[in-house]
């Protein structure tokens, strides 16, 4: 095969530089914007029938199933059958207080309050829910956790670490994993990229090892690759493994949105309006994955969602805001028969009114 | 290592699972099958798919299981299926299979009627379907065992157990009763019940089809024979991907009987949606497809020719004019190449046709066949021409999918071909109904005496139902199924499919029924490809949201005109298609209008399009 690509990049060598030869000598370079027709004439004559020639000799394709000779491995083979989520990444259930304590946290941006006096606490296989009219301060909440904001004032321990003035990467590095309100994937690469890059943290080569692709590196690169596969499966999105992002629905972008803070192995996750402009079955299909993640990792889940149906489904407790501040805590059903919680969407029935509502 | 040691001396009748147990032994370490999972192509020796077949054959009867007993199981292809299948065999159980799309109260139906003591589920969503069922309406059904974990392990059904616990329960037994499967296996006789196969049923609901040790192994034989289907014969060394049901004669002719009788390796994809991908990984050399499979790849390359670059368009529309050539040379010669259409096929295949099939996974392919629905030649010839070996057969799960098929070389267009040595398939005298007699014919309907008179007559012939007639006195074109002819009331017999095929060789259409029987003209109602029809409207810049609302655009039904304006074009004047109507919503499986196998269920079409109709009639 080598022999063949090799005679395939001489024979194009060398026609490129016979129509240069040419071109120079006929006065073609330079002279006008077309080139000349002679020039293209040889250049054709010349790449043509090596190019014939290689097709034939390069014949037929490598496969990955070999027809013959194949011999199978020397144990009879037990198959790994689709297993539970908690067998490719870690469960998180060995802490038994709160993962997350948000105390009294405040938040303005010149003057105007985003987050005024908000306290909560997320443990372990918990989802709960955070609600309110837009511009609430839902989202501020989410980016004081994740360290994009810094609140003024209050305390956000997580896991005995104080979160308060930390970096967002030392922050994920911890364990938060967030998906965002609109998509932040990388749109021109691939699913697996996109997925393995949720493995950043966890890559522990140095750089040239992974030039060489020997030793730890190929080995770290397999065992996050082994993690990765067991998310496509869990999200059932084989079929877009090796798809550009840019070019899938909506609906699986959010997916591997998921798969990608799944793939950072957390203890917490923020979702961020998951199901946010999705038609019925999608959202079905993302509330299925949101309570198999609660039950098979056992990680804290926080969620921020305007599908009002869907957050009294799967939430275990409800904060509800007005203006940055606490309406209400408490479980679904008392959230929904709440005054308070009514008045504050009253004008605003379509977003309580289930779907459709989008940020 | 058990299963390599030298066996005792207790022999039976050649079943399924003797002679997967003879090549455990003889080939332990070759590919039998493999599956690829989390993105991995892994492979199952012989001697695996043996030990889990055996192991599984075990756990029934430690299960209390005895012969004839009834297993069930609903699943998409993979391999605990084929254990499944293999090793109720090995128990002398009969297993039947359900399709993962039947819905809950057809579940009911067939667990019922078959009376299965043991189903397999696949997931949570195959298990809801018979947990909504309340247990004292399968009084037979004993335990369900689940092979995915997933939603189902919280559920507390007494009657759940997962399949490695079954498993380990067979492997107890194995351990403890060392031989007890291999003495079930010499008890074995060649008129065993293998399969309840249940039929889709078009008319009523279905009907299981009876198919013994016996039926299989002829099946087995006549496939692999050196006038079988290909030429050389099948062998080890040929790939297959299992993707159609398994529940299905066809699938499971080639997936199981095939792979055991002939000794090929098995492939089973992720899932459902990665067939084309899948099919690429493998590149299989055998590949078995139904009319519709063999349309959307069709479609598929027209279509992505389309968005090519102009280079490769142009480059496209010499070859494929060269491959119109050589499928037309083709189609004459009885499939039989020219020196010139060889010339042709060479070139083309440097140029175009190898990166085409490249593409969709036929790039090995050495034996294509299409079966189980009436396809259109046009397509058959396409595929000829760009060097696709595809060869028409035909056959009902009645005669354990073997009658008649196109053999290489000796290929009619528009026929199904001739009858395979050994068979006897002929035309009934009078109706021309076509009747076959031979070592697949079933034994009979499960439980329907009457139904089983009705289709097999004293002097064993089988009688399918289908009108025939021959072509060149030696191949069979199929008319029509005997019950859909229509007649028209100006008293002329004219059959439907054939106009529907037609119809849908346009990638446009996805459905089609011709309604005329007792009017006074024909007249359609077309289903379009939501797919293909929405990517031409995007073109078009026509927006659009759903399939109805696409359906009922002027320029969509314009454009369909074309297509019934072509299909006219053919056919003589009292089969021409006076006025069509678009269908407003998609047909399903789920909503009843098609049968597990996607064969439109008319007498459903009747009630629910009711308007639409009389409307054509106005």
């Amino acid at each position: 095969m080598a022999l063949v690509s090799g005679i395939v990049w001489l024979g194009i060598a060398a026609a490129v530089a016979a129509w240069a030869i040419l071109a120079r000598t006929t006065g073609a370079i330079g002279e006008r914007k077309g080139y000349h027709p002679r020039a293209f004439l040889v250049l054709g004559l010349l790449t043509g029938p090596v190019g014939l020639i290689a097709a034939i000799l390069i014949g037929p394709a490598a496969h990955p199933v070999p027809v013959r000779g194949a011999r199978a491995h020397g144990e009879l083979l037990r198959l790994p059958r689709a297993k539970l989520l908690h067998e490719v990444l870690p469960r998180h259930d060995d802490v038994s207080g709160p993962i997350v304590e948000i105390d009294d946290i405040h938040l303005s941006f010149a003057g105007v309050k985003a987050i005024d006096g908000v306290t909560f606490s997320v443990r372990n296989s918990e989802i709960f829910a955070v609600i309110g009219p837009n511009g609430a301060g839902k989202t501020s909440i989410f980016n004081c956790i994740s360290g994009v904001y810094h609140p003024q004032q209050g305390a956000i321990r997580f896991m005995g670490h104080d979160l308060i003035g930390m970096r967002p990467d030392r922050i994920a590095d911890l364990g938060v994993a967030r998906t965002f309100q609109n998509i932040e994937l990388f749109p021109q690469m691939t699913v697996l990229d996109n997925l393995m890059l949720g493995r950043h943290q966890h890559v522990r080569y140095g750089t040239f090892s992974a030039m060489l692709r020997a030793g730890r590196a190929s080995r770290e690169e397999a065992r996050n690759r082994a993690v990765v596969e067991g998310i496509i499966e869990f999200l059932e999105i084989q079929k877009f493994r090796k798809s550009y992002v840019a070019m899938l629905p909506y609906g699986i972008q959010k997916r591997i949105e998921l798969g990608r803070a799944l793939a950072m192995e957390p203890r917490l996750l923020l979702l961020d309006e998951p199901v946010a402009g999705m038609n019925l079955e999608e959202t079905e299909d993302m509330a299925r994955f949101i309570t198999d993640i609660k039950r098979e990792l056992q990680i804290g889940i926080v969620l921020v969602e305007h599908d009002m149906r869907m957050v009294m489904d799967l939430a275990d407790h409800v904060l509800a805001l007005d203006f940055g501040k606490p309406i209400a805590l408490g479980l679904p059903a008392e959230i929904q028969s709440n005054p308070d919680v009514v008045r504050a969407y009253l004008g605003e029935e379509h977003a309580i009114a289930d779907e459709g509502a989008t940020a | 290592m058990t299963t390599t040691l030298p066996r005792p001396a207790l022999v039976g009748v050649e079943t399924p699972a003797s002679l997967l147990r003879d090549l455990a032994a003889t080939r332990p370490r070759d590919v039998a099958l493999r599956v690829k999972n989390r993105g991995i192509w892994r492979e199952i020796s012989w001697a695996g798919y043996w030990d889990n077949v055996e192991i599984f054959a075990h756990a029934l009867i430690a299960s209390g299981i005895v012969t004839g007993d009834r297993i069930a199981i609903h699943s998409e292809n993979r391999p605990e299926w084929v254990y499944t299948d293999v090793g109720s065999i090995a128990a002398r159980a009969v297993c039947i299979g359900l399709y993962p799309t039947n819905p809950s109260v057809e579940v009911e139906y067939l667990l019922f009627d078959s009376g299965a003591r043991i189903l397999v589920v696949e997931d949570q969503e195959q298990a809801d379907k018979v947990l909504e069922i309340p247990a004292d309406r399968l009084p037979a059904l004993e335990t369900i065992v689940y092979l995915e974990h997933r939603g189902v392990g919280v559920y507390d059904d007494p009657r759940l157990i997962s399949w490695d616990e079954l498993m380990q329960r067979g492997r107890d037994h194995r351990a403890a009763a060392g031989d007890a499967v291999e003495r079930r296996m010499a008890e074995a006789t060649s008129d065993d019940l293998a399969y309840l196969v249940y039929t889709s049923g078009t008319t009523g609901p279905p009907k299981g089809s009876m198919l013994t040790v016996r039926n299989l192994d002829f099946a087995g034989k006549v496939l692999r024979s050196d006038d079988g289907i290909v030429s050389p014969p099948p062998g080890p060394q040929d790939l297959l991907v299992s993707y159609l049901p398994l529940c299905h004669i066809y699938e499971k002719l080639f997936s199981v009987v095939f792979s055991i009788w002939v000794g090929a390796q098995i492939h089973f994809g992720e899932s459902i949606d990665t067939l084309v991908a899948d099919m690429r990984d493998v590149s299989p050399t055998v590949v078995q497809g139904v009319p519709r499979i063999w349309e959307r790849i069709h479609a598929a390359i027209l279509v992505r020719l389309g968005s090519a670059s102009r280079i490769k368009k142009a480059n496209a529309v010499v070859w494929l004019r060269a491959a119109k050539r050589i499928g037309a040379t083709l189609a004459a010669n009885h499939g039989k190449h020219t020196p010139l259409s060889r010339v042709l096929l060479w070139l083309g295949d440097i140029f175009l046709f190898r990166s085409l099939k490249e593409r969709v996974g036929l790039r090995r392919c050495r034996y294509a066949v299409t079966a189980a629905a009436p396809i259109a030649p046009e397509i058959l010839q396409w595929f000829m021409g760009i060097g696709v070996p595809i060869h028409e057969a035909y056959g009902m799960t009645e005669n354990a999918g073997i009658a008649t098929r196109n053999a290489p070389g000796r290929i009619t267009l528009g026929t199904v071909g001739e009858a395979y040595p050994g068979t006897e398939v002929v035309l009934a005298e009078g109706t021309n109904e076509i009747i076959t007699r031979h070592g697949g014919n079933f034994v009979g309907y499960w439980g329907q005496p009457e139904a089983t008179a009705a289709a097999l007559d004293a002097d064993g012939w089988l009688h399918t139902g289908d009108v025939g007639e021959w072509v060149d006195g030696t191949h069979i074109r199929i008319i029509d199924r005997i019950k859909d002819i229509i007649i028209t009331s100006g008293g002329k017999n004219i059959s439907p499919s054939e106009i529907e095929n037609s119809l849908k060789t346009s990638p446009l259409v996805k459905e089609a029924i011709v309604i005329g029987d007792g009017r006074k003209y024909l007249t359609a109602l077309i289903g379009i490809d939501f797919e293909i029809v929405s990517e031409w409207a995007q073109r078009k810049r026509l927006a659009h949201t759903t399939y109805r609302d696409l359906s009922e655009k002027p320029e969509v039904v314009a454009l369909i005109q074309k297509v019934v304006d072509d299909t006219n074009a053919k056919f003589s004047r009292v089969e021409q298609i006076k006025r069509f109507s678009l269908l407003t919503k998609e047909l399903d499986h789920e909503d009843g209008e098609l049968t597990a196998t996607q064969k439109v269920k008319r007498s459903i079409i009747d009630d629910k399009f009711g308007d639409l109709i009389e409307a054509m009639y106005t």
